[in-house]
């Protein structure tokens, strides 16, 4: 089964470091004598920085919950009966 | 940036001048402040320029009183020179003479026109009068009994009565239409209504030769006996300013002259006709050309304003000017000279040198059309010092990300992308049409901005999983609502009724993971979805708050190391770093902690971080916060070194100073220069001692403890109790994501929910209206007014908790003279 721990992780962290780090090193060589390759590389650092950092919050908080949702029982019933969830024990 | 000293070739002056003003690369010094603006050498010149625009404007006025269109080619002709300058003088001379006589000469045609106008209107209409007056008159011949008004009887008729040769008088005129009961009322008390006024409405509405206006105008007729009356009537239209005709009394008189009339008037209008044309013509001649003149004159008038600010030498051969300029851009400052003197044929070339200073150079930020709107964002707080690192390359996704973490909504920020883009991709188009909205302009300056924010909004949006409120479900929920007693799915039985019910995870959280992507669409479901976010929202805001603080404080150093200031490596940036990450570094690596290590079976034992914060200050961390073997010690160890910190921070930098002072080894090391390159050219030293700015540092030669002492405490105090206020203002970013996040479901909920639940026909239609009043309150209320809310916010965590921790900001901005801006040259108000 698809492993939703490691998995996103290991997506989500490639793919910012791409941005973050190997399009950086590419923009070094591309844009050698542009007066923007500062810029360009700084914004791609932080992009990453930043949207990674939020993904990773977001990612982190739902790892271990401690609380569940409250939902009201018919709805309870809607979503037991629409929403086809196979469980995947860890 | 470095000073300069230009010399230059009184011939060549303007040309070069010309040059450097194309380039717009120079900032002038005005090495006359103390001279008044009329005792400067080129007032006259300049006064000639105001004469050219002001006949300009003149011609603007009737070319748009016209509606003829000014072709405006964006075309930058470049400085004309002052021998030009005599030629459009004249031409302008000449326009403007001739508009003046045109319009003169329109102006009396008009008058004229209007005369013979209202006369054939008079004529036209008394004739009835006279007509009824006869019919009257003969029917009186015939009853001499009536005894009512006799009008008509004109005098030339043998009266029948006895007695009576009734000669009557009248006057006949125009006046203004709406003028006419007032006129009767007076007429009727002042000849005690001994006259009687006829009036007839003239059809068309006749102009006004002065204004243009289309006024409604009557004919009235008057008739009166003898000669008292007759001054009292004239005087009376006099005052209602009605314009008065001889109107001859025998019908064929009158014939003859309505055909005079109009054949004049036809004369008349053919010779209007061909005024106007003229007219035409000769302002359509000026339009073709009147933009570009406009930009002549004022670079002309620009030029002069400059050469005022230049020094006469000894010699009187040769202007002197100072200006800044950057120093990279020497070359092209010289290559522009050389071209000056070229053009202006002199055969002395025009001097730059290069001088040292001690004032402070302006700052020149060079920026794109895409930077430029983050650059300005900062520079409305300050403008940096000379050479510090600027905070807005940081601001450019900075800013924008932390808007998006309030406004996050993936449809909000979808339509805020797509304005940013339209206003992006039709960015010459909006250019050209110079549309002089402030609003509109303050958008439109930002929308790069606007862009970036729209874009980050969506990505946030997409991870808060919220779009206009409703949640989506790309990957399969982590949650499936499983009974704790049975461990299976819950039972219709368990359902019946409308229970709430709290999912447990133990049983309920079935993936093993979390959703992979941003939060679980069944919090958007839930009832307690606020609680539980709010654990979340608040932790991101800390943690952002402070990676942000962290950078400011790293920028610091970088500003530290490019000075050489050493002292405030060690006593400023190393103490606060120490203090910033041991409190707050450490809070940020608990809640990274917690969320990795504490499951739900460790629910009841799990830490309160906030309150392990408070406690671990107090020294009195309860049993129920530890988590970890030796954590108060670590605790202990972490708040004493933020302690000694504190004293690091605030005593040994002006203590140190002082030992220094006393061992004569005290450098000033606080001014940045104007020179910190080190150049072999350009010895001079200059000082202005009434230098116009007063960015003049001098160089103390006491070091005063006190006032070091004092700067030092207000910075340290600053920053440590900054270092706590600030991470707690951050969680606006809680806060603000909160409220949009719940303004956008009550509007969903109160407005569109209502038209869905609605069936049948009827219920198409009502969810149409109320779809495009839930549209409109999304644009206005949840976009623009949320959007402006969110912008003003994020303005303020970055100008005050970003910025404290490094920015100085006392610098003013590089300013030079350049054609671009030509603006503030003109005379418009």
């Amino acid at each position: 089964m698809v492993d939703r721990k490691a998995l996103p992780l290991v997506i989500m962290t490639g793919f910012w470091g791409v941005v973050g780090i190997i399009l950086p090193i590419i923009v070094h060589f591309l844009m050698r004598g542009s007066p923007n390759k500062g810029i360009v590389q700084l914004m791609l650092m932080m992009t990453a920085a930043c949207c990674y950092l939020f993904w990773l919050c977001a990612f982190l908080f739902q790892l271990n919950p401690l609380i569940g949702p409250q939902l009201d029982s018919s709805l309870i019933a809607f979503i037991q009966a629409e929403w086809e969830n196979t469980p995947v024990k860890p | 940036m470095t000073l300069c000293q230009l010399f230059l070739q009184s011939e060549a002056a303007y040309a070069c001048v010309s040059e450097l003003g194309e380039l717009g690369l120079v900032q002038f010094r005005d090495l006359n402040p103390d001279v008044n603006a009329f005792q400067r050498k080129f007032v006259n010149e300049v006064r000639r320029c105001d004469e050219m625009e002001r006949k300009l404007r003149f011609l603007e006025k009737e070319i748009k009183k016209d509606g003829i269109p000014m072709l405006d080619t964006g075309d930058n002709p470049d400085a004309p020179v002052p021998r030009e300058m005599i030629d459009l003088e004249a031409t302008f001379e000449k326009l403007e003479n001739e508009m003046k006589e045109v319009n003169g000469n329109t102006e009396a045609l008009k008058r004229n026109y209007l005369e013979l106008t209202e006369l054939k209107h008079i004529l036209r209409k008394t004739q009835t009068f006279f007509e009824e007056a006869e019919i009257h008159h003969v029917q009186a011949m015939h009853d001499p009994s009536l005894t009512e008004e006799n009008f008509g009887l004109l005098g030339e008729e043998q009266s029948h009565r006895a007695g009576q040769a009734l000669r009557l008088g009248f006057v006949a005129g125009v006046i203004v239409r709406e003028k006419i009961p007032a006129f009767e009322r007076m007429l009727w008390r002042v000849c005690r209504g001994n006259v009687f006024l006829r009036q007839a409405e003239i059809d068309t509405p006749l102009e006004d030769p002065v204004t243009g206006d289309q006024v409604n105008k009557s004919v009235f007729i008057i008739f009166f006996q003898g000669e008292q009356l007759k001054s009292r009537v004239k005087k009376i239209c006099e005052g209602f300013r009605a314009t008065l005709y001889p109107c001859p009394e025998t019908p064929a008189e009158r014939r003859e002259m309505a055909i005079g009339v109009m054949t004049r008037i036809e004369d008349l209008n053919t010779v209007l006709g061909q005024t106007q044309d003229h007219r035409h013509r000769v302002l359509v001649a000026a339009a073709r050309n009147i933009k570009i003149w406009f930009i002549k004159v004022r670079k002309i008038k620009a030029i002069y304003y400059t050469l005022n600010m230049l020094n006469l030498d000894v010699t009187q051969k040769c202007l002197i000017a100072e200006c800044w300029c950057p120093v990279q851009d020497l070359d092209r400052i010289q290559q522009a000279l050389r071209r000056g003197t070229e053009r202006s044929g002199s055969s002395v070339p025009s001097i730059l040198n290069r001088m040292k200073t001690k004032e402070v150079p302006p700052t020149y930020n060079r920026n794109n059309k895409f930077t430029q709107g983050f650059q300005n964002i900062i520079d409305a707080y300050g403008i940096s010092t000379y050479q510090e690192v600027n905070p807005a390359p940081w601001a450019i996704i900075s800013f924008p990300f932390l808007f998006a973490v309030m406004f996050g909504d993936f449809g909000h920020g979808f339509i805020m992308f797509l304005v940013g883009l339209y206003l992006v991709t039709r960015e010459k188009q909006l250019q050209a049409q110079k549309i002089n909205n402030e609003i509109f302009d303050m958008f439109f300056g930002g929308r790069y901005i606007i862009l970036l924010m729209g874009f980050f909004s969506m990505y946030t949006g997409l991870i808060y999983n919220d779009i206009f409120s409703k949640s989506v479900k790309l990957f399969d929920s982590s949650w499936d609502p499983h009974d704790p007693q049975t461990n299976l799915r819950y039972t219709a039985g368990t359902l019946n009724g409308s229970v709430s019910l709290t999912l447990d995870p133990n049983v309920s959280f079935i993936k093993g993971g979390p959703y992979p992507f941003g939060l679980d669409p069944v919090w958007a479901l839930s009832s307690n979805k606020i609680t539980a976010l709010n654990s979340f929202k608040m932790k991101l805001s800390v943690i952002f708050g402070v990676s942000q603080m962290a950078l400011g404080v790293v920028l610091s150093i970088v500003n530290h190391r490019f000075f050489n200031r050493k002292l405030d490596i060690y006593c400023g940036f190393i103490p606060q770093v120490i203090f910033l990450i041991s409190i707050f570094g450490y809070l940020v690596c608990e809640i990274f902690i917690k969320w990795i290590i504490f499951t739900v079976k460790d629910a009841p034992t799990a830490p309160n971080l906030l309150i392990g914060l408070i406690q671990m200050f107090l020294f009195q961390t309860e049993e129920k916060n530890i988590w970890y073997s030796g954590q108060r010690g670590f605790q202990a160890f972490l708040v004493v070194l933020a302690g000694i910190c504190v004293p690091w921070m605030w005593l040994i930098k002006p203590l140190y100073q002082r030992h220094q002072q006393k061992h004569g080894q005290y450098k000033y090391q606080q001014v940045p220069t104007g020179n910190l390159l080190d150049d072999s050219e350009g010895e001079e030293v200059v000082y202005h001692s009434d230098s116009e700015r007063s960015h003049y540092d001098p160089e103390p030669e006491e070091f005063d403890f006190g006032e070091a002492f004092t700067h030092q405490s207000i910075h340290t105090i600053e920053y440590c109790l900054g270092c706590v206020s600030h991470t707690a203002s951050y969680l606006r970013l809680w806060a603000l994501s909160l409220a949009h996040a719940q303004l956008s479901e009550v509007l969903w909920n109160m407005v569109m929910r209502i038209a869905l639940q609605i069936d049948g026909y009827g219920g198409a239609f009502l969810l149409a209206a109320v779809f495009s009043f839930w549209a409109c309150a999304t644009v206005v209320v949840l976009i623009l007014m949320e959007g402006l809310s969110a912008f003003l916010h994020t303005l303020r965590l970055h100008w005050v908790e970003f910025n404290s921790k490094f920015y100085d900001g006392q610098g003013y901005k590089f300013h030079p003279f350049s054609f671009d801006d030509l603006s503030e040259y003109s005379i418009e108000d």
